[in-house]
């Protein structure tokens, strides 16, 4: 992994169109500003595994059909 | 088209009625094709079923029957990617997973499924809003029974 020390304000530039920039440092987190082309997801990690891992639980939860409930009321 | 599940046995599907997914679901990337079967006729659960992976099968459900104000903003990317000229023509469908012995249903507000109802395209969108979390109980209120949509 390369890793890269930068100050506040200062920048990472990613092939010819995506730029992070370190907004603000405070404690143990940090701000980071990240312009990119509209056709680059951008998306925090945990979020992605949170959603994979649910997907996961739900396809291999071993219920039978008879096991879903016939009608759910509000 | 005949497809075979590993709940339903084999099922005569209408091959104009299969979505087409082709980013796949997070975590299952190879399956890019799926059909939905009503669970039952008078329930409101659908079942969300890979054509070509017989085991892989995902209970879903239409999120506005049960959460009200559940709303989110496709970014442009999405909507271009889904084709989509007005949000009429998105369907949206959430996972559903029964937790504990008791089965109780819990839903998945924070990877929708958005189908462009016309062209059958879809997408699992991840939804980075802090409101909407992987697991949302769909809550039984005993004050609400009048509001019980019909199976959709």
């Amino acid at each position: 992994m390369l890793v890269l020390a930068r100050k506040v304000g200062q920048c990472i530039v990613i092939g010819d169109n995506i730029t992070l920039t370190v907004i603000e440092v405070r404690g143990e987190q940090v701000r980071i500003g990240i312009e990119a082309p509209k056709s680059i997801s951008v998306h925090r990690k945990e979020l992605l595994e949170q959603i994979k891992a649910e997907n996961i639980r739900a396809a291999t939860q071993n219920i039978t059909e008879d096991q879903v409930p016939d009608v759910l009321k509000k | 088209m005949i497809v075979e599940t590993a709940r339903f046995g084999f099922v005569n599907v209408d091959p104009a009625s299969v979505i087409s997914m082709p980013r796949g679901m997070f975590g299952f990337e190879e399956e890019m094709e799926f059909c939905i079967f009503r669970h039952r006729h008078d329930s409101s659960f659908r079942w969300f079923q890979s054509t070509t992976r017989p085991e892989l099968a995902f209970v879903v459900v239409d999120p506005s029957l049960f959460f009200e104000d559940y709303s989110f903003v496709l970014s442009s990317v999405e909507s271009e990617y889904l084709e989509l000229e007005s949000p009429g023509d998105a369907m949206v469908l959430v996972t559903v997973r029964m937790i504990g012995g008791d089965f109780e249903p819990s839903a998945n507000l924070a990877g929708p499924v958005v189908i462009n109802s016309k062209s059958l395209l879809g997408l699992q969108v991840a939804l980075d809003d802090e409101r909407w979390g992987t697991s949302h109980p769909l809550k039984k209120s005993n004050d609400a029974h009048e509001k019980l949509p019909k199976a959709a």
